[in-house]
């Protein structure tokens, strides 16, 4: 069954960095809001024509039609525009919240929007065997340098569970 | 454009070097200074915003507004420099929310074993 989900640019970014954000199609259509696709596509004056590569990938996937818009009626003003629209646009529709960053996550957790992050989601792809144990690992070691590593260590302890019931080592 | 000036107070020494330096970068001391001043400024705003990114007192958003650069770059500044973006806060209640979604028993039961270990 494929949910519907809000996109936020932290997890864009940091998904697309470790190469994760091809599985979102499995599971969720997404939609995105235009504060959020200009934040993603959007690099600084002085770099321009630079385009970071998650950016060229939300443009193909965008143009390809696996992206979809939509905005929010009533965009929060909390925090910064794009956020705020995310968060607005999945709890106006009680969507999913894609997100990987900390003060806006506890924010929408704290509003009772379901909230997935980059290293929840590999987790989830190894438990629904869509990618391999090493796999799995990989990403999380790609995360290390952004994610505490109590999660991190959370996250290794979940596979480890799921692993030794399916008699999987590394 | 409207310009302001500003001087500054330089030792002989340090004045010396920055005659050398414009003799030899083609370019007067003036522009030079100027030069270093809004690379300085842009360097500081930065440091300012990725200080109060790691004290939690702005998102990664508010961090770009702050430093005057976009949200790709200064979430390329912030993994420069392995600043945590994700706490462990929560973690299993989002994961029990994506296996309860998706109906994953393996999950499910995972995270039971993990939350029965902690307790």
């Amino acid at each position: 069954m494929i949910r519907s989900a809000s996109l936020d640019s932290s997890f864009w970014n940091i998904a697309s960095q470790i190469g994760l954000t091809p599985y979102l199609f499995s599971y969720f259509k997404v939609y995105y809001c235009r504060a959020v696709e200009q934040e993603i596509v959007t690099t600084d004056p002085n770099e321009t024509p630079l385009i970071y590569p998650q950016a060229m990938l939300f443009q193909i996937l965008r143009e390809d039609g696996r992206l979809h818009r939509r905005e929010p009626e009533k965009p929060l003003t909390i925090f910064g525009v794009g956020e705020a629209q995310a968060i607005a646009l999945a709890r106006e529709q009680s969507w999913v919240l894609l997100i990987n960053d900390v003060r806006p996550l506890r924010l929408a957790q704290d509003m009772g929007i379901v909230c997935v992050a980059v290293p929840d989601f590999a987790v989830f792809l190894y438990s629904q065997r869509r990618i391999t144990i090493a796999a799995v690992h990989g990403y999380l070691r790609r995360l290390t340098n952004t994610t505490s590593p109590a999660l991190i260590a959370q996250a290794e302890q979940t596979i480890t569970q799921i692993a030794q019931k399916r008699g999987e080592t590394l | 454009m409207t310009t302001i000036t500003k001087s500054v107070r330089l030792s002989p020494e340090e004045s010396a070097e920055l005659a050398q330096l414009s003799e030899q970068t083609y370019m007067t001391e003036s522009s030079l200074l100027k030069k270093w001043v809004l690379a300085g400024i842009k360097a500081q705003k930065l440091e300012m915003a990725i200080q109060q990114y790691m004290e939690r007192r702005t998102d990664l958003r508010g961090g770009a507004s702050l430093a005057g650069v976009s949200y790709s770059r200064f979430l390329q500044e912030v993994e420069a420099r392995n600043i945590v973006v994700l706490e462990e806060d929560r973690f299993a209640e989002r994961l029990e929310g994506l296996a309860d979604m998706f109906d994953d028993a393996d999950l499910q039961e995972a995270i039971l074993k993990l939350n029965t270990a902690a307790q």
